[in-house]
């Protein structure tokens, strides 16, 4: 890979299913937005007893990029992330994520029924300042490794 | 994988989903994927400088912040569920205590002692003199020495411990320095020793535990042999079990917990109030039903039906037909007063130690019993008023059970046969082999297993190999439910010979029909009765606990109650089978002195199994293994079983 940002990549083996990730993801949303439901942008599943973390791949021509009718999902640096202020809601690339890691939080500022798309940006602030991504920092057994 | 064994109960789940009521299984699959540290019992919560989690896999941290490791840590927390299991049960043991104490000094008029001559055996056992002394000052001595079983200051052991083991048994446990003292203070010592900075051996840590679950065994042997005093000990009662037990002709009231004290005044006000249910329209008057353990107390003294046991407990409000549901203490899910409130069912509290936001709290103690009682029924017939007919819906499945097996009653049964000696018919029966060997069954559901599935396939397989089968708590709930504990089934599934004696003891009985192959000695508590029956064929044959071809499995287990269970019954030498592998697998060293280490200093060690076929399959394995030791089993070698 080409980009400047570290990447997650995932083990099952190793996860517990303890959603320190979860946790780690939703305490950094909430320190930076008010206006909108705080919503984890990391899943920890189960399935057949292997327990793992489902997050954004960050895809090559991505679908939810693709679709969006307003341009508020972009690529830049290989990192595919979501303008919002530009997003009207339309929920097109919650449908069209593959892995399912795109949902939607509601205005909590007003008494509106607007939406917005909530999708990891890979904590680009946090990475820009020499910090990993918080999923990873939290992770107590290293099941999120950084490429 | 259905949520039950027995699929009459899926009506009800799926009206449960219609109704957008949410079930313990539903909240089970919310809450998966669930915490591997704290399924591997490597989270210690229990100084602020924490939580500390030790990696398992090896490249994090290896100790917590204080330097404990994986097994002080595992350690700590499972003699920490221990203490609490033991503070439940003896809980339970010490407050009938303390209603029998107040009985003798004449300071309630709400209990009686009706069981006289087992009043005067406990006497005898706890080596009190009765001679020249009026029955109040009989039960005050006996109530006096069970409390003094919580509170004493010299090292010898409880009156409840050291009076009703084998002496070798008794000799073992003081040898390795547990034979209790003061069931409260053993608590006390688990949280002491547990605190930040204090016990860090986990062997050490371990003994304790030992010690503080045999708190749980006294405090069970009180609660068993106090109500049997207060309320009379169980007979052979025939009954009748499941959802389908709700009529819907009556005023339904569902006894819930697990204390007799409330549940038995319940029964007789009821009695009373029938023709004011009757008046208000219902014209089978009014029904009482059991849930779990109080379910079990009430089924065994009174012959009331048997609704449900632990993981099904929502689904009797789900029937639309429930008025009230009356609890007292343990397993009661919080839920309740929810799914009740979608309802015209009314949720009653009744314990100070034990509330509910949502329920109505109605204090019954020992002076206004019989008043509030009264109180919760008239609600509950005002309630019958306001049923919705369209939201009834109740299972048609109910089965046959006959319950009421004391180690007293069963005693009896046997000296019809053999009146100089009542146990020598058993005991031949097991030498010849008619009898294989017993498993007693206990401990709860879990809603990670199928309801009932491990206790119901289990059995099939022991009683074919002609192993009799005893149950209590929600072991007894399950059998109970599904058709086990009725003559039909010991003709359809107990092994030839089992089938012979138990058809000569039914005879025996009077009864005209085998007795059941699964026989019902009462609720969790009464697991102090296997314990008696076990005892008392030991002394006979002049061996100790570890020797019998008895064998105790929790194949459901849930509780910390089950924990401290399990470890008492492994501490008094029986092998004992559970169903999953408690929080303990982050630490080798724990789970190798629960699974064979104990077995070198105790002859009792923990299996863990989670296939039910195959469990069964090890403990008739394990049973062979004791009979040919005994020298009973002359054709099997050890090496082949298993």
């Amino acid at each position: 890979m080409g980009s400047k940002f570290k990447f997650l990549k995932i083990n099952p083996k190793w996860c517990l299913g303890c959603k320190n990730c979860e946790l780690a993801c939703t305490s950094r949303k909430a320190e930076k937005s008010s206006e909108y439901e705080i919503k984890t942008n990391i899943y920890v599943t189960e399935a057949n007893n292997i327990k793992s973390p489902i997050h954004c791949r960050h895809c090559e021509d991505a679908y939810c990029e693709k679709i969006c009718p307003v341009n508020a999902i972009k690529s830049n640096d290989e990192v595919v992330y979501l303008d919002s202020e530009k997003c009207i809601g339309c929920q097109m690339c919650e449908q069209a994520c593959p892995y399912g890691v795109i949902s939607m939080s509601k205005s909590i500022s007003d008494n509106s029924n607007k939406k917005i798309a909530s999708k990891c940006d890979l904590c680009l602030d946090r990475q820009k300042n020499n910090q990993s991504p918080a999923c990873y920092s939290a992770c107590p057994v290293k099941a999120i490794e950084l490429i | 994988m259905g949520n039950c064994y027995d699929t009459s109960n899926n009506c009800l789940i799926n009206k449960a989903h219609d109704e957008n009521i949410d079930l313990v299984w539903d909240r089970y699959e919310k809450m998966k994927p669930q915490c591997g540290f704290g399924e591997m019992g490597i989270c210690c919560r229990i100084c602020l400088k924490g939580p500390c989690r030790i990696d398992p896999y090896g490249d994090g941290p290896k100790e917590g912040i204080c330097g404990a490791d994986a097994d002080t840590i595992v350690a700590r927390n499972l003699v920490r569920m221990i203490a609490s299991g033991t503070a439940s049960h003896s809980l339970h043991g010490k407050e009938i205590a303390k209603t029998l104490l107040h009985v003798a000094k004449g300071e309630t008029d709400n209990y009686k002692v009706k069981d006289i001559r087992k009043l005067k055996n406990i006497a005898e056992k706890l080596n009190i003199d009765t001679e020249g002394k009026t029955i109040n000052q009989i039960t005050e001595e006996v109530a006096m020495a069970s409390l003094m079983d919580y509170s004493r200051l010299e090292n010898t052991p409880c009156n409840w411990l050291s009076n009703t083991l084998t002496k070798s048994r008794l000799k073992k446990l003081t040898d390795l320095g547990v034979a209790l003292n003061n069931i409260e203070s053993s608590v006390t010592d688990i949280m002491s020793r547990t605190h930040m900075g204090t016990d860090a051996d986990a062997i050490n840590i371990l003994l304790a535990g030992l010690k503080c679950a045999l708190g749980d065994y006294v405090g069970m042997q009180i609660s068993t042999n106090l109500s049997d005093t207060l309320f009379g000990t169980p007979e052979p009662i025939i009954s009748e079990s499941n959802l389908g037990v709700i009529n819907e002709n009556a005023v339904n009231i569902a006894v819930h917990g697990h204390n007799p004290l409330l549940s038995e005044i319940i029964v007789d006000v009821a009695d009373e109030m029938e023709e004011e249910a009757i008046k208000a329209g219902a014209k089978d008057g009014i029904n009482i039903v059991g849930v779990c353990c109080t379910g079990n107390e009430v089924l065994l003294r009174r012959g009331i039906p048997l609704a449900t046991n632990f993981l099904s407990q929502e689904l009797a409000i789900l029937t639309g037909a429930l008025e009230a549901m009356v609890v007292d203490v343990q397993c009661i899910m919080p839920s309740l007063a929810k799914i009740a409130s979608c309802y015209h069912t009314e949720l009653f509290t009744t314990m100070p130690d034990a509330k509910i936001s949502g329920a109505t709290h109605i204090e019954l103690n020992e002076k206004n019993s019989v008043e509030n009682a009264r109180v919760i029924i008239k609600k509950a017939i005002e309630k019958y008023k306001m049923r919705d007919k369209n939201k009834v819906l109740i299972p048609k499945r109910k089965s046959k059970v006959i319950a009421g097996f004391s180690t007293e009653s069963i005693i009896k049964l046997l000296s019809k046969i053999d009146k100089e000696r009542p146990l020598k018919p058993i005991i031949d029966n097991i030498v010849n082999g008619n009898i294989k060997g017993v498993v007693l069954f206990a401990g709860c559901n879990n809603v990670k297993i199928m309801q009932d599935n491990n206790f119901v396939t289990m059995a099939k397989k022991l009683l074919d190999n002609n192993i009799l089968i005893l149950a209590t708590g929600c072991a007894a709930g399950a059998y109970a439910k599904n058709e086990l504990m009725n003559s039909e089934a010991t003709f359809k599934y107990a092994g030839e010979k089992l089938k012979e004696v138990l058809t000569l003891l039914g005879k025996e009985a009077g009864l005209d029909v085998p007795l059941p192959p699964v026989l019902h000695m009462g609720s969790c508590v009464d697991n102090s009765r296997g314990v008696d029956l076990a005892v008392a064929l030991a002394n006979e044959l002049g061996v100790d606990l570890d020797q019998l071809p008895l064998v105790a499995s929790a194949p459901e287990l849930m509780s910390e109650k089950a924990i401290s269970i399990g470890t008492w019954v492994a501490t008094i030498g029986l092998p004992v089978h559970i169903g999953m592998l408690p929080p303990v697998g982050g630490s080798q060293l724990t789970i190798d002195v629960l699974t064979s280490k104990l077995k070198e200093l105790l002859g009792g060690y923990f299996i863990v199994e989670e296939n039910p076929i195959k469990a069964a399959n090890k403990l008739i394995g394990i049973i062979k293994e004791k009979r040919v030791d005994l020298g009973i089993e002359p054709t099997a070698k050890p090496s082949e079983v298993v």
